[in-house]
C-alpha cells in the first residue's frame, strides 16, 4: 500500500467517524424543529419523521401565549449584562493570579476555586436570601450579579490557564513601549487571551441563556421574566403541549446557534492569532 | 527577602477585588448560610429548630445517600474519561484539513445548545422499547439479542444516562481541545517531522504535553460538572429511577430539600458532598497543574 | 492613571448595589400601602392560554364589581411552587391565595402550619360543592384547600377498535385478561401498558390492588400503619404486590412498560401499538386532544384478587386553592370575597372548564361541568363509587418514593413482596426515629399551633352572595 492510498484511507475513516458524530449531534436539533411543525396527533404518531403537513401555527401560539418577544428582550438583557460583568471581573482576577507576583495570591486563587466545588443549585434559597437583603430580588441586576458570581470560579480557572501560556516577557515589552500595567493588560495581554474570553462567552452565555432555577426564585414580576420562565408555561401539571413547547424552544435556541457560529469563526482566528511562539 | 519600608503594591489586589467581592457575597455567604442551616431541623417554612449534628448523623446513616454518592462517583469517572477521550480524538481529527471542517465543528457543538426538556423527551424516546431508534436499529441489523432495558434495567440505566451526558457536552470539550491544538506552534511538528517522528510519536511527545493546561481545564470541568451540576440531565432522563439506580447525590439532595421538605438534611448532605469534591478537586489540581511554569 | 480605571470599575459595582437597594426598598413600601385593596395569587403558570384568559376575565369583572385589584403571580411549573412560596415567606411579600395540589398541602404545607384552616371560613360556601367533593381536601377533620380544578382518579382506557377486530371482550378478571393478552401478543400488539418510566407512577396500580386486597379499606389500613398500629409486612400488602407481579408473569404487563413514561404510553396508545393502558384520568383529555376521532373507552382496572371488588383511587383537590396562614387579617375579607366570587357557578365553569381543555370529567364545583360523553359517564357512574382517596396524599413523600422504587422491582421479579414490604417499613421506621414523623400531626398540635392557622374573624360571606 502506498503512502498516498493509506492517507486516503485514513481520510475516509476520519470523515466517516465525523459523519456519525455529526448526524447524532445535528439530528436532535432538526428533530426539535420538525416537532415544532407538527400537530399534537402527528407529534405522537409520526415520531421520527418530517411533518407531513408542516404548519407554523405553533410558533404563533408560542409567541403570543407566552409573550416571547418581551421575554426574549429580557433574556438578552440578562445574558449580555452578565457577560459584561463577568468577563472583566474574571479577566482582571485571573490576570493578576496568572502573571503578577503578590502576597496571598495562592490563597486568593484557592479561595475562588472553591466555587467549582460548591453545588450552587442546592443553595438557591440562601442565595435568594442574600439578594433579598441587598434589595436585589425581582430585578435583572440581581440575576446578573448572581450569574456573574457563579461563573467566577470556572472563569478565573479557564482564563488563568490561557494567561499562563503566554510568554513571560510580554509585560516587560509593553512597559518599554510606555504603557502602564493596566494599559498593557488591556491592550496587549487581553487580546492574546481572546480565546479564553470567547470560551467564557460561549459557555457562560449559554448557561445563563437557559438558566431557570435561580430566575424562577428571584423574579416575581411578569414583565421581568426571562425566556426559560416563559417556556416553562408549556409544561403543565399533567400534560405538556410538546409541539408548542418545541416551537418556543426553537425560538430560544436559534440565537444561541447563530452566536456560536459567529463566535466559532472569531474563536478559531483568535486562537491562531494568539498562537505566539513560546 | 526585603520587607523594609517598601510600599505594598495594590495593583494585583485591586484586580482581584471585584471577583472576590462578588464571589464572597453570592457564593460564600449562601454557602455559610447552608452550612449554618445544616445544624437545624427546618422544613423551609416554620421556625428552624437547632438539632446539632443530627442531620449529619442521619445523612451518614442513610444508605440511599451513600448509594447516590457511589453512583455520583461512577458517573463522574465515566463521564470524565469518555468525554475527554472522545473530544480529544474529534478535535485531533478536526484540527487538520478535512472536508466540511466548519460544518462538522458547528454540528457537533449543537447538542450543547439544546435545552434539557428537549433532551429528556428525545433521549427517552430514542431509548424507548417500542418505537425507539436504538431498538429499531438493532432489529434492522438483526441483533435483537443486544436489545436491553436501556432505561428500565437498574443495572444499565446509569450508563444510558452517562451516554446522554457525554453526548450533550462532547461538542463543548471538543471546541476547547480544538482551541488548544490550534495554539500549538507548527514549528514543533515541523522539527519533529525532520527528526523522523511519525504521527503517533508527535501526538505523545508534542500534542499532549503542549495541551497540558487544556486537559486540566477539561478534566476539571467534566469532573466537577458531574459532581456539582448533573441534576438536570438525570432529572429529565430518569428522575433517579428505576429503583434508585440512577439516583446521584444532587437528585437525592434536591429531593430532600424540596420534595421531603427537609432543608436541614439536604444542607448537611450538600456539605458532605462538598467535602468530597473539595478533596478530589484539589488532589486533581495539584497532580495536574504542578508544571505550568507559574507558581500557584 | 490606569489604576484609577480599576478603582472606577469597583466603584461602579458598588454604586449599582447601592442604587438598586434604594430603588427596591421604595417599591416595597409602595406595595405595603396598596396592600389593603389588592389580592395576590401565587401559582404555577397556566398551560392553556384559554385558562389564563378565563382567569383574566373573571378577575376583571370581580375588580369592576368590588374595586379590589387581583395580581396573578403565575410562573413556572407545579413542582416549583413550593420554592417560590418559600421565597415569599422569607421576603415577607404579600401572598393571599396559593394555587397548589392537596398532595403538597397534606405532605408539607399543612403540617408545617403554613396554610389556613378553612373549615369555618368556608362553611357558608359548602353548598357550592357537590356532595362529598370536599372529603379528600380534609385532613384530621379540617378543610385545608378549596378544590378548583377537575378531579382525577385511576382508570384503564382501551382501544375498542382493537378489541372488536380480534373479537375480544374487555377483561374484568385476571383469568379473562390472560386470554385476551395471549391473543393480542400473538398479533404483535402490546396487551397492556402502564407508565413505568415515570417513577411516581408505580404507586398508582398499587392503589387499586391494595384496595382490592383490603376490600376497599386501604385508606384505613394505611392510616393504622402510619400510626404504628400495624406493620407494612402484612399479607394484604404482599397480596396486592403479587397481584401486579402476576400481570407481568402472565404476559399481560410486558417489559415495555418499565421504560415507558406517560408521553410514550400515550404515543403507543394512539399509534394502536397497545390495546389498553392504565393511568390518571387526566390522560383522557390528552388523548382526545391528540386525535379527536380516535375511539377511546374507559374500563375498570380488572379484579386481580380472587373474590375482591374493583377499587380505584379518586380525589378532588389535585389542583386547588389554599390561603397562607401568614396572610394579613385585614385582607382576609377581600380574599374570601374573591373566593366567593370565583365559586359562583358561571365563574367556576369558565375557569375550570378552560383548565380542562373544555370538558372536565367530574363536577368539582357546582355548575363547573361541560358536556359528558360515554367515557366521562362511565368514570362518574361506575368508577367513582368504587373509589377511595389517593394513598400518596396520606403517606409521606419519602414512603411514596420507597413504594414506587420497590414496586418496579417486585413486578420485574427482582425482589420479593416480603423484602419490598420490609424495605418500606424500614423507611417509615427511619422517618419516625430520625425526623420525629407523626401521622396524626393534627392531634399533637398545641392550642397556639391551631391559633396560628385559625382566622381571627370569619368574614360574612353570605353578604356578597347574589
Amino acid at each position: 500500500m502506498t503512502f498516498k492510498t493509506r492517507r486516503t484511507l485514513w481520510k475516509c475513516l476520519w470523515t466517516f467517524i465525523l459523519l456519525i458524530f455529526f448526524v447524532i449531534s445535528v439530528y436532535p436539533v432538526v428533530w426539535m424543529f420538525f416537532g415544532s411543525l407538527k400537530d399534537t396527533n402527528e407529534f405522537y404518531t409520526n415520531i421520527w419523521g418530517f411533518s407531513t403537513n408542516p404548519s407554523w401555527s405553533n410558533y404563533a401560539k408560542a409567541w403570543n401565549n407566552a409573550a416571547l418577544g418581551e421575554k426574549l428582550i429580557n433574556n438578552i438583557i440578562v445574558t449580555v449584562g452578565s457577560l459584561l460583568v463577568l468577563i472583566p471581573v474574571n479577566s482582571f482576577a485571573s490576570y493578576a493570579i496568572a502573571r503578577l507576583k503578590f502576597k496571598g495570591k495562592r490563597w486568593i486563587y484557592m479561595y475562588l476555586l472553591l466555587g467549582i466545588m460548591i453545588p450552587t443549585g442546592v443553595l438557591g434559597i440562601p442565595t435568594f436570601t442574600v439578594a433579598l437583603n441587598m434589595g436585589l430580588n425581582n430585578s435583572h441586576l440581581g440575576l446578573i450579579l448572581v450569574y456573574a458570581a457563579q461563573s467566577i470560579a470556572m472563569g478565573v480557572f479557564i482564563m488563568r490557564s490561557f494567561f499562563v501560556t503566554l510568554p513571560k516577557a510580554l509585560e516587560e515589552a509593553a512597559i518599554v513601549d510606555g504603557c502602564t500595567r493596566f494599559g498593557s493588560f488591556v491592550k496587549i495581554i487581553l487580546p492574546l487571551a481572546k480565546a479564553g474570553v470567547v470560551t467564557q462567552v460561549i459557555f457562560n452565555g449559554l448557561t445563563i441563556w437557559n438558566e431557570y432555577f435561580m430566575a424562577n426564585i428571584m423574579i416575581t414580576s411578569q414583565h421581568l421574566q426571562t425566556l426559560p420562565l416563559a417556556i416553562a408555561n408549556f409544561t403543565g401539571q399533567h400534560t405538556t403541549d410538546y409541539p408548542v413547547l418545541f416551537a418556543a424552544l426553537s425560538i430560544a435556541t436559534l440565537p444561541v446557534i447563530v452566536i456560536y457560529v459567529i463566535c466559532q469563526k472569531s474563536f478559531i482566528e483568535g486562537v491562531a492569532a494568539g498562537a505566539v511562539k513560546g | 527577602m526585603r520587607i523594609g519600608k517598601r510600599k505594598i503594591d495594590t495593583f494585583p489586589y485591586l484586580m482581584c477585588l471585584p471577583a472576590i467581592i462578588l464571589f464572597t457575597i453570592f457564593i460564600i455567604l449562601p454557602f455559610f448560610d447552608g452550612l449554618y442551616m445544616s445544624f437545624f431541623k427546618w422544613d423551609g417554612f416554620s421556625e428552624p429548630e437547632f438539632i446539632g449534628l443530627r442531620n449529619y448523623s442521619n445523612s451518614i446513616h442513610d444508605s440511599l445517600f451513600w448509594l447516590s454518592m457511589k453512583h455520583t462517583f461512577i458517573y463522574a469517572i465515566l463521564v470524565t474519561v469518555i468525554k475527554n477521550v472522545l473530544a480529544f480524538l474529534l478535535a485531533y481529527i478536526l484540527v487538520r484539513k478535512v472536508p466540511f471542517q466548519t460544518l462538522f465543528r458547528t454540528g457537533i457543538y449543537l447538542p450543547v445548545t439544546l435545552s434539557y426538556v428537549v433532551i429528556g423527551v428525545l433521549w427517552s424516546w430514542v431509548y424507548n422499547p417500542t418505537f425507539g431508534l436504538i431498538n429499531s436499529f438493532l432489529t434492522m441489523i438483526g441483533k435483537e439479542e443486544w436489545i436491553l432495558g436501556w432505561l428500565s434495567d437498574p443495572d444499565i440505566a446509569l450508563y444510558s444516562v452517562v451516554v446522554v451526558d457525554v453526548w450533550k457536552w462532547l461538542g463543548y470539550h471538543m471546541v476547547l481541545y480544538l482551541a488548544g491544538m490550534q495554539a500549538i506552534s507548527k514549528d514543533y511538528y515541523e522539527a519533529a517531522s525532520i527528526d523522523g517522528a511519525n504521527g503517533f510519536k508527535q501526538l505523545i511527545h508534542i500534542t499532549i504535553p503542549q495541551l497540558n493546561s487544556t486537559i486540566v481545564v477539561n478534566v476539571l470541568m467534566s469532573l466537577t460538572g458531574a459532581f456539582a451540576s448533573n441534576y438536570d440531565i438525570v432529572n429529565v432522563m430518569t428522575g433517579g429511577g428505576p429503583a434508585n439506580s440512577t439516583e446521584v447525590s444532587l437528585t437525592y439532595i434536591v429531593s430532600n430539600a424540596f420534595r421531603y421538605s427537609n432543608m436541614g438534611k439536604a444542607n448537611a448532605m450538600s456539605m458532605i458532598l462538598f467535602a468530597f469534591v473539595f478533596v478530589f478537586g484539589f488532589i486533581q489540581l495539584r497532580i495536574m497543574s504542578r508544571e505550568d511554569g507559574y507558581d500557584v | 492613571m490606569r489604576k484609577s480605571l480599576v478603582i472606577a470599575i469597583i466603584s461602579i459595582i458598588c454604586i449599582l448595589f447601592a442604587s438598586c437597594s434604594k430603588e427596591e426598598s421604595a417599591s416595597t413600601s409602595q406595595t405595603a400601602t396598596a396592600e389593603k385593596e389588592k389580592i395576590v395569587i401565587l401559582g404555577p403558570a397556566c398551560t392553556l392560554a384559554e385558562e389564563q384568559a378565563a382567569w383574566d376575565q373573571v378577575i376583571a369583572s370581580f375588580t369592576a364589581e368590588t374595586g379590589i385589584e387581583v395580581e396573578q403571580q403565575r410562573q413556572g411549573t407545579w413542582d416549583d411552587t413550593l420554592q417560590r412560596l418559600q421565597t415569599r415567606r422569607i421576603s415577607g411579600e404579600q401572598v393571599d391565595l396559593i394555587v397548589v395540589g392537596m398532595g403538597t398541602v397534606s405532605a408539607s404545607l399543612a403540617p408545617a402550619g403554613q396554610v389556613m384552616d378553612l373549615t369555618e371560613l368556608m362553611r357558608p360556601l359548602y353548598d357550592r360543592f357537590p356532595e362529598g367533593v370536599l372529603d379528600s381536601c380534609t385532613l384530621g377533620g379540617h378543610l385545608w384547600v378549596i378544590p378548583y380544578q377537575d378531579a382525577s382518579g385511576t382508570s384503564c382506557f382501551y382501544n375498542p377498535d382493537l378489541f372488536e377486530q380480534y373479537g375480544l371482550s374487555v377483561p374484568t378478571t385476571l383469568a379473562e385478561w390472560i386470554d385476551v393478552a395471549e391473543v393480542f401478543s400473538a398479533n404483535g400488539i402490546i396487551p397492556f401498558m402502564i407508565q413505568g418510566g415515570d417513577n411516581w407512577a408505580w404507586a398508582m396500580p398499587f392503589f387499586d390492588t391494595y384496595g382490592q386486597a383490603t376490600g376497599g379499606e386501604s385508606v384505613e389500613r394505611v392510616e393504622e400503619w402510619l400510626s404504628g398500629e400495624r406493620s407494612f409486612n402484612d399479607p394484604e400488602v404482599y397480596e396486592a404486590m403479587n397481584a401486579l407481579k402476576a400481570l407481568f408473569d402472565n404476559g399481560i404487563l410486558t417489559s415495555e412498560s418499565f421504560a415507558t413514561d406517560e408521553d410514550a404510553m400515550l404515543a403507543n396508545f394512539v399509534q394502536g401499538r397497545t390495546a389498553m393502558i392504565f393511568g390518571g384520568t387526566w390522560i383522557y383529555a390528552s388523548l382526545k386532544s391528540m386525535n379527536p376521532g380516535f375511539e377511546i373507552r374507559a374500563t375498570e382496572f380488572p379484579v386481580l384478587i380472587e373474590g375482591a371488588e374493583p377499587v380505584h383511587a379518586f380525589a378532588t383537590g389535585d389542583g386547588a386553592l389554599a390561603i397562607p396562614s401568614w396572610i394579613s387579617d385585614d385582607n382576609l375579607e377581600n380574599v374570601m370575597r374573591f373566593v366567593e366570587y370565583i365559586l359562583r357557578p358561571e365563574n367556576a365553569k369558565a375557569i375550570i372548564c378552560a383548565n380542562a381543555g373544555g370538558n372536565p370529567i367530574f363536577e368539582v364545583v357546582n355548575g363547573a361541568i361541560g358536556e359528558s360523553d360515554v367515557v366521562t359517564e362511565f368514570l362518574n357512574e361506575v368508577s367513582v363509587p368504587h373509589s377511595v382517596t389517593y394513598l400518596d396524599w396520606i403517606w409521606p413523600t419519602q414512603i411514596n418514593d420507597a413504594i414506587c422504587s420497590v414496586m418496579s422491582q417486585v413486578v420485574g421479579g427482582r425482589m420479593s413482596a416480603e423484602d419490598a414490604a420490609s424495605y418500606v417499613q424500614d423507611q417509615l421506621d427511619t422517618l419516625v426515629s430520625q425526623e420525629d414523623y407523626v401521622y396524626a400531626w393534627w392531634d399533637s398540635w398545641s392550642e397556639e399551633d391551631w391559633q396560628e392557622v385559625t382566622p381571627a374573624t370569619i368574614p360574612d360571606v353570605t353578604a356578597w352572595e347574589v
